[in-house]
């Protein structure tokens, strides 16, 4: 019999181990076979880049994912029609006050963390056992440099600034339909003694600043100052990243709230949709969506804000994002964000309603 | 005996009534009902959701600004659709089907591409005001956004395409011959058109007159995008009202008394259809 040499035994032990591993490991890697994942999230192509990053990841394990595409409001407006019977959707994309009123309304479950692995790379308090946030925005002003200059304008620095008369008619302010108001709002209000509770001060400016128009699709306010018909409107800083590709040459300010914030952040939450009979699936996707890859590659393509440290670290080397985004933790630390247990969206939507069809 | 067709019409009326009732009436019966936020509501009947529409100036103004709209485009893209129906159902040409199939496949382009289009051919770089503005006819760009008049432009290109196709089969059942008639007899062009075309259309203008109206009174995505935020037509309270402060009672009693104050119209005019129906057979 030929005689056992040290090379085969290490080669056999190895083999040997991995043999045996090997069921181990096909049972941590899970399998979703069979299973569809429906994510409501936003359209306009943001779907399409969640799934390039994230979903594609799930369906390599086999399963399905389906979107279905609608502003946040639009899809707690579904959960809320389905009450009673079968969700429309597993994963929920929600932003600001929705998730307040998904949680309340008891349309989300909990969350195992344990099989979120990647919150690690987030701030603590962009993970919790009832969501997990999926992005977010700085809220500001878009403007063009050009135009203020021709109108001897001086470039925004506070929201007030764009109550110059100059720009009466000139500038577009986000709807109060959409996410992000709410930023606009407070912003414009604590700037002028108010405060979240209080945001009289914050529809006086929006009353003052007679708009040309109030946007709720992003792409009006752009094709707007495509058009030459508006000098700047009130958006998040994705938004100018995108103008400024399409070689629009706009700039962005984080408009200075008060006397020692500046900025306003906005995030994006992921929630797991009550009863759902494919949860495990539901936290894969929840984990992918803020793994690295998919914050760096939205970030680049969609111009948001990544919540991945990591991403958000790595963003400092593009040199247009940059300029736009506020990246440093204690820039972050220092913008506003808005208490949503304070702010009353339904009262402010009444006395927005109102005075703007007493300023007729 | 003589045959009931009418009676034909009965199975789609009762299936259209039904798939209305059944998706409606659950919504409405909301209307009467306090809204406890995020879709629940009360369980004691209430009449303050009404009280409430008809004691506020928001919702009273939105609701004549809405009928008013509508009212304006409903006469508008008949003023303007009729006489383009009018030519292409008197044209001996094969450029007529061309232009019908051109009018079919823009009805088909979705209203939000349409109203993107308005507002850039309306921009104030855009070429129709830069062509206004180089003929002097207007002296600073025309602005369609944020005010009613351009919600009534939108509206108008949003109909004007089923109103021509609607006329345009509405021509085509007047005879030419009466036409010719009239005019061997030495009728003016502006007789023929007022004493033979105008009154065998009648029921055909009023009709497409009614669906355009209609169709206005329910529009969403012009009054919301074209009016910028800042015309509050009813059904952009509708949305507001459920979709931002998920208050489906109220928004159910917005709904309910558009849907009511559309089918009164409705009904008025067929009556007065109706009427002069009657007297214009009794003088015959």
């Amino acid at each position: 019999m030929r005689k056992l040499g040290r090379r085969s035994l290490l080669a056999g032990i190895a083999t040997g181990t991995a043999l045996l591993a090997a069921p181990a490991i096909r049972a941590q890697t899970p399998n979703f076979a069979g299973q569809t994942l429906r994510v409501a999230t936003f359209g306009g192509g943001w779907d399409r880049a969640v799934h390039k990053y994230a979903g594609v990841k799930l369906e390599a394990l086999g399963a399905k994912v389906e979107y279905v595409t609608a502003p946040p409001r639009d899809n707690l407006a579904k959960l809320i029609a389905a009450r009673g019977q079968a969700a429309p959707f597993d994963v929920v994309e929600m932003a600001d006050l929705t998730w307040v009123d998904t949680y309340e309304a008891g349309f989300i479950q909990k969350i195992n963390l344990d099989n979120i692995p990647n919150r690690k790379e987030l701030l603590p308090t962009l993970a919790d056992e009832w969501k997990v946030a999926s992005w977010a925005t700085q809220e500001g002003i878009v403007w063009h440099p050009e135009r203020f200059a021709a109108a001897g304008v001086p470039g925004p620095e506070r929201y007030r600034d764009l109550l110059h008369p100059a720009l009466q008619r000139k500038i577009a302010i986000i709807d109060i339909s959409q996410a992000g108001i709410s930023q606009l709002l407070v912003g414009a209000s604590i700037d002028e003694g108010g405060s979240q509770e209080n945001i009289t001060s914050g529809l006086e400016f929006v009353r003052k600043a007679n708009p040309f128009q109030f946007w709720r699709v992003g792409a009006q306010a752009v094709t707007l100052m495509n058009s030459g018909d508006i000098m700047a409107s009130t958006m998040h800083a994705g938004f100018a990243v995108q103008m400024r590709r399409a070689g629009l040459p706009v700039k962005f300010t984080h408009p200075k709230v008060g006397a020692t914030k500046r900025g306003l952040s906005k995030e994006g939450w992921l929630g797991v949709v009550k009863g759902t009979p494919v949860a495990r699936a539901a936290e894969f996707f929840i984990n992918e969506y803020i793994s690295y890859d998919t914050q760096f590659g939205l970030a680049t393509e969609r111009g948001v804000v990544p919540i991945n440290n990591r991403a958000r670290d790595a963003l400092v080397n593009d040199p247009l994002l940059k300029e736009m985004f506020l990246l440093s933790e204690a820039d972050v630390a220092n913008m506003v964000s808005v208490d949503f247990t304070k702010f009353n969206l339904d009262d402010a939507t009444q006395r927005w309603s109102r005075m703007i069809t007493s300023a007729k | 005996m003589k045959a009931r067709w009418h009676w034909i019409l009965l199975p789609s009326l009762l299936l259209s009534l039904g798939l209305l009732l059944a998706s409606q009436i659950a919504f409405l019966r909301g209307g009467f009902f306090r809204d406890l936020r995020l879709g629940r509501m009360g369980t004691d009947f209430t009449l303050a959701n009404y009280e409430r529409f008809f004691t506020d100036p928001l919702y009273l103004d939105s609701l004549v600004l809405t009928v008013r709209l509508s009212l304006t485009v409903a006469i508008l893209t008949l003023l303007v659709g009729f006489p383009i129906a009018y030519v292409l159902a008197r044209l001996k040409s094969r450029w007529t089907l061309v232009l019908l199939a051109g009018i079919i496949a823009a009805s088909f382009i979705t209203i939000v591409i349409k109203v993107l289009g308005l507002i850039i051919i309306f921009s104030s770089g855009g070429f129709l005001n830069r062509f206004l503005m180089w003929t002097g006819i207007v002296s600073s760009p025309i602005a369609i956004v944020g005010n009613p008049g351009g919600v009534v432009v939108g509206l108008m290109h949003f109909t004007m395409g089923f109103s021509i196709l609607l006329l345009y089969s509405v021509v085509q059942t007047i005879p030419r011959s009466l036409e010719e008639a009239a005019e061997i007899h030495g009728a003016p062009r502006w007789r023929v058109f007022a004493r033979v075309i105008l009154p065998l259309s009648l029921p055909g203008l009023v009709v497409t007159g009614l669906i355009v109206f209609n169709l206005c009174m329910g529009a969403f995505t012009s009054a919301a995008l074209i009016g910028g935020g800042k015309v509050f037509t009813l059904p952009v309270l509708i949305q507001q009202t459920v979709i931002n402060q998920t208050r489906y009672g109220m928004g159910a009693t917005i709904s309910a008394i558009l849907m009511l104050v559309t089918l009164a119209i409705n009904g008025l005019s067929v009556l007065a259809m109706t009427k002069l129906d009657k007297r214009r057979s009794a003088v015959a």
